[in-house]
């Protein structure tokens, strides 16, 4: 069976490397469909010229030309998804919301392998350890729709990575691509080589990007805005038999030197390493298309103020996470009106962070603290989903997760900081968490199709809202301290989505509540003292009786007879707590259109963005109002063959008005990047 | 018993290999009242000063060993009163019999509270009596690097009495919750040093460097015989103040503290 049809599926096409051959195709698209049977996601961004060969896919995709004008770095890309906001502290490494929550509450992972960021201050989104040229498509999901992801409350993203490719005519094929942006006077730089002999395929690539402190709409500089970064990637393919594959991937991150503006800090090194190992066969016993994965990550991360002009008192804090997991996902039948599919998983981490502050006065000791202490976690979980074609109108899917948790600290100095508040961390905590969903999708014709969404799910809490001590929130400029005793969160979820989709018109919505009860939020404690220089003071994190988000996106393309076309989005999130004030760093009202104006090969794309205001601020967060803004892009694309050699050219300006805006969640009073000349080439053979 | 140890050893090993930096749990290996001080033979009897620690100013723990000529303990009635030389002037200092002034076993325990260090400005001396003899103990008193002794003299309402707090937990501070102990006495005249009993501490911790306390400390309250106990929370390693506001009745008598480094 297919996959689910009503999910909306973006398609970006890369195309730089060439396709592969035919004859490899079936054994590659068996891999593919096994790669993608999490069912449930609400936006799939293929990313690789794989794809190219799904017609089904191909046609009428809403957004199938992001890839090529905001594929530049991770952050522009997620910017553009429906329901996705990225939340800045500088100009690098966003936080990405979904629906506006942030990572939180939703399970993050690189082809299903769980992954934390090892930054107490959310400096390190996984998402920073990701590049484009090294992913085939990114799963996003929404509030507890996603079960086989893990247990989240707010959704999922799963980044795929590209695989090597088996191509019998072409053993070798490469790629380089080169980026320039005036704004941050930054170049980027990436490779990309493919290898395949009989049995084996194998794809090596790397990036290095180098930017300099940005100028904002009204010409300034902003410092501490700088950022490298290495990142390398060796991904092998061995067939073991003509239905086998054997897997292992290896990614390297390595970014240093990285300014944040809005945090007191910046960084001195963020390092990730990544491997994986997954099997692909066509059957063990009962079970159909199984996969098995092994995994380990590790990261490490130092904060580091030494650059800073003005600090009152100097700190170390490295932070660390590593974590280690498993996974055996397949079919137990598939037919052509039914299919049932399981996963089971297991993970689990290790979170240390610490620091260590230097007294300017020499005769006052260094004071050291853990603000991670050696956090570790366990999570074992089975997650069954069932569809069912009824007839030709009507079909249902349904599916749960069952996933068991522990969690405890084991450092004894973290457990006698606790004891300040008079909490253990080392007695362990566990947690059943459940997670149900079921969806009815009713196909009245062939061009119109309506879900009704009905979903159930928990999360625990995050390490920092769980063992956090003394974490310093900049934007609120509050300590926060977790609570070991917390209980978990609950989301119901209610969706509705409606798509038409004719050969020219496509119109997809969806409107979605989520009623949160246990909503978990830092709550101030007057009684406490900051421990933060200049902090306000102490909230602690808590199980509030409820939050309520209301919202939804739009999204719309229109196709014109020339291979024009134009696309429009809109997305909107409402939110509040439990007493009824607004949630805080709720992204307001935006609607984004563009025209896609082809001519003789080449594109130009006029594109403008519009924000509202949002008025609706949290004050127990100190949120300030945000104003509305106008953006204006303009982009051009060209692409063309010279012998076998491909060239690609991209360029334009962006914000070509030099608009002085921020989006509602950025972190600080920084303003956003002012108008940005890019230029980028990419050569593939 | 030796594969208790053995057991013990292992804990200790596996607790090294399996703790992180700055995670170690010192574990106090002090016997009490383990070390000589100092020994006399007079009088016939041989008397030798023993304690946890090389006497400081502050509060001492201490015991007596008093055996006679042949080596046997000696029992009955002792009496000790700590005695400082000043040349023109003596004065005494708190001392207090925690198990009362039986010689058991030729032992006795005691706890003074040195209020100075002996060096120029004169010498100490504990004055012992047991039966008939009186015997004269010259010791020293040092200052510590960090002083666990702090006194204030009270305003007119109280008619400026001299009170002297003493800390004596946390003697090893740590990260997390600490038991608080102090004890006060007040200087009633150069040879009587009463505990004080009926005072109001107000306990606030404080981080100088980072201008913060720590929540959920416990104010010491009275436990026995001029003894206050509570809870002082560190929620960081550093150097922090332990100040005190001692209250009698609707009295402020001052305020006073204590600098630990930890």
């Amino acid at each position: 069976m297919r996959r689910i049809k009503t999910l909306l599926t973006l398609i970006y096409i890369y195309g730089v490397l060439p396709l592969f051959a035919q004859e490899d195709l079936l054994a590659y698209e068996s891999w593919l469909d096994s790669m993608k049977r999490e069912n449930y996601i609400a936006w799939e961004v293929m990313l690789d010229d794989l794809e190219i060969t799904d017609n089904e896919k191909k046609n009428g995709s809403i957004a199938d030309h992001y890839r090529k004008y905001n594929g530049r770095d991770i952050d522009q890309l997620l910017h553009c998804l429906p329901g996705v906001g990225m939340m800045r502290r500088g100009n690098f490494a966003g936080e990405p919301l979904l629906r506006g929550l942030n990572s939180d509450r939703y399970v993050v992972s690189v082809e299903g392998m769980r992954m934390f960021g090892a930054c107490t201050d959310k400096m390190d989104p996984v998402a920073s350890y990701i590049e484009p040229i090294n992913l085939k498509s990114i799963d996003v999901s929404f509030g507890t729709q996603n079960n086989m992801a893990g247990a989240g409350t707010a959704g999922g993203l799963n980044f795929n990575l590209r695989k090597p490719v088996f191509n019998t005519e072409r053993p070798y094929a490469a790629s380089a691509d080169l980026i320039y942006n005036s704004v941050s006077n930054g170049f980027d730089q990436s490779v990309d080589v493919n290898v395949s002999k009989n049995k084996l395929a194998f794809r090596l690539s790397g990036v290095h990007r180098k930017a300099q402190n940005y100028l904002d709409g009204n010409g300034n500089e902003v410092r501490y805005s700088q950022f490298e970064k290495f990142n390398y990637i060796a991904s092998l393919v061995y067939r073991v038999k003509e239905d086998q594959l054997l897997s292992f991937d290896f990614i390297g991150d390595d970014a240093r030197d990285v300014g944040y503006p809005a945090l007191p800090m910046d960084v001195a090194y963020a390092k990730a390493k990544m491997f994986g190992l997954s099997y692909l066969l066509p059957r063990i016993g009962y079970i159909k298309n199984p996969e098995i994965k092994l995994y380990h990550n590790f990261v490490n991360h130092a904060m580091d103020d030494t650059n800073r002009d003005s600090v009152v008192m100097h700190m170390d804090m490295p932070g660390r996470t590593h974590t280690s997991g498993g996974f055996l996902k397949g079919d137990l039948f598939s037919g052509s009106k039914s299919q049932l599919a399981f996963k089971i998983d297991y993970f689990n981490t290790f979170a240390r962070a610490e620091m260590t502050m230097f007294p300017n006065d020499s005769d006052q000791a260094e004071m050291f603290m853990l603000t991670w202490p050696n956090v570790r976690r366990q999570a074992a979980g089975l997650s069954m989903n069932f569809d069912q074609k009824m007839n030709d109108n009507w079909m249902f899917t349904t599916g749960l997760r069952w996933e068991n948790t522990v969690s405890f600290i084991s450092s004894d100095f973290g457990e006698q900081q606790l004891s300040v508040f008079d909490k253990t961390g080392k007695s362990k905590r566990r947690n059943w968490l459940q997670n149900y969903h079921i969806n009815f999708i009713w196909t009245p014709a062939t061009s119109f199709e309506s879900t009704l969404m009905l979903a159930y799910g928990e999360r625990i809490p995050t390490i920092s809202e769980q063992f956090g001590y003394y974490l310093y929130n900049v934007a609120d400029n509050h300590d926060y301290v977790g609570d070991p005793d917390l209980k978990t969160e609950k989301n119901f979820h209610l969706e509705v989505r409606n798509e038409y989709k004719t050969s020219k018109l496509t119109i997809s919505s969806a409107l979605f509540a989520y009623l949160f009860r246990d909503y978990i939020l830092g709550i101030y404690q007057p009684e406490y003292e900051a421990m933060t220089l200049g902090a306000e003071g102490v909230k602690m994190y808590e199980n509030t009786k409820r939050a309520t988000l209301f919202g939804g996106e739009v999204s719309s393309r229109y196709d014109l007879n020339s291979g024009s076309y134009f696309l429009m989005s809109l997305k909107y999130v409402y939110g509040r707590d439990f007493e009824s004030d607004p949630l805080p760093q709720i992204p307001p009202l935006k609607v984004n259109l563009l025209y896609n104006l082809g001519i003789h090969g080449a594109y130009l794309t006029p594109e403008v963005e519009w924000s509202a205001d949002q008025n609706r601020v949290s004050q127990k967060f100190n949120e300030r109002k945000t104003n509305s803004y106008w953006l204006f892009n303009l982009r051009v694309n060209k692409e063309f063959f010279q012998n076998k050699t491909r060239f690609e050219i991209n360029g334009g300006v962006e914000n070509i008005f030099n608009v002085a805006y921020r989006e509602h969640y950025d972190y600080g009073n920084i303003l956003r990047p002012g108008r940005n000349f890019f230029v980028q080439i990419k050569v593939g053979i | 018993m030796k594969s208790f140890k053995n057991y013990i050893a292992l804990l200790g090993l596996s607790m090294v290999i399996f703790s992180c930096d700055h995670e170690e749990n010192i574990v106090p290996e002090q016997e009490i009242n383990s070390l000589q001080i100092v020994a006399i033979d007079e009088e016939g009897l041989n008397i030798s000063l023993l304690a946890q620690k090389p006497l400081e100013v502050g509060f001492n723990e201490m015991t007596l060993s008093i055996k006679n000529e042949n080596d046997n303990p000696i029992s009955g009635q002792g009496d000790i009163v700590p005695m400082m030389d000043m040349s023109t002037m003596k004065h005494s200092c708190p001392i207090e019999f925690p198990a009362g002034m039986e010689l058991i076993n030729g032992h006795i325990s005691f706890n003074t509270v040195f209020v100075m260090p002996s060096g120029d400005m004169g010498s100490w001396s504990l004055n012992i009596s047991v039966g008939d003899k009186i015997i004269e103990l010259p010791i020293e008193v040092a200052q510590p690097d960090q002083s666990r002794m702090a006194s204030l003299v009270s305003s007119s309402e109280d008619n400026e009495t001299k009170y002297f707090i003493c800390l004596l937990d946390p003697l090893k501070p740590e990260v997390g919750q600490n038991d608080l102990q102090v004890a006060i006495f007040k200087k009633q005249s150069m040879m009587e040093w009463p505990a004080v009993e009926n005072l109001e501490i107000k306990l606030t911790p404080w981080m100088p460097s980072m201008d913060h306390g720590s929540p959920n400390n416990i104010n010491p309250a009275h436990v026995k015989d001029g003894h206050y106990m509570g809870k002082v929370n560190f929620t960081m390693t550093g150097t922090w103040q332990i100040n005190l506001m001692l209250k009698k009745k609707e009295i402020e008598l001052g305020e006073t503290y204590f600098e630990i480094n930890f």
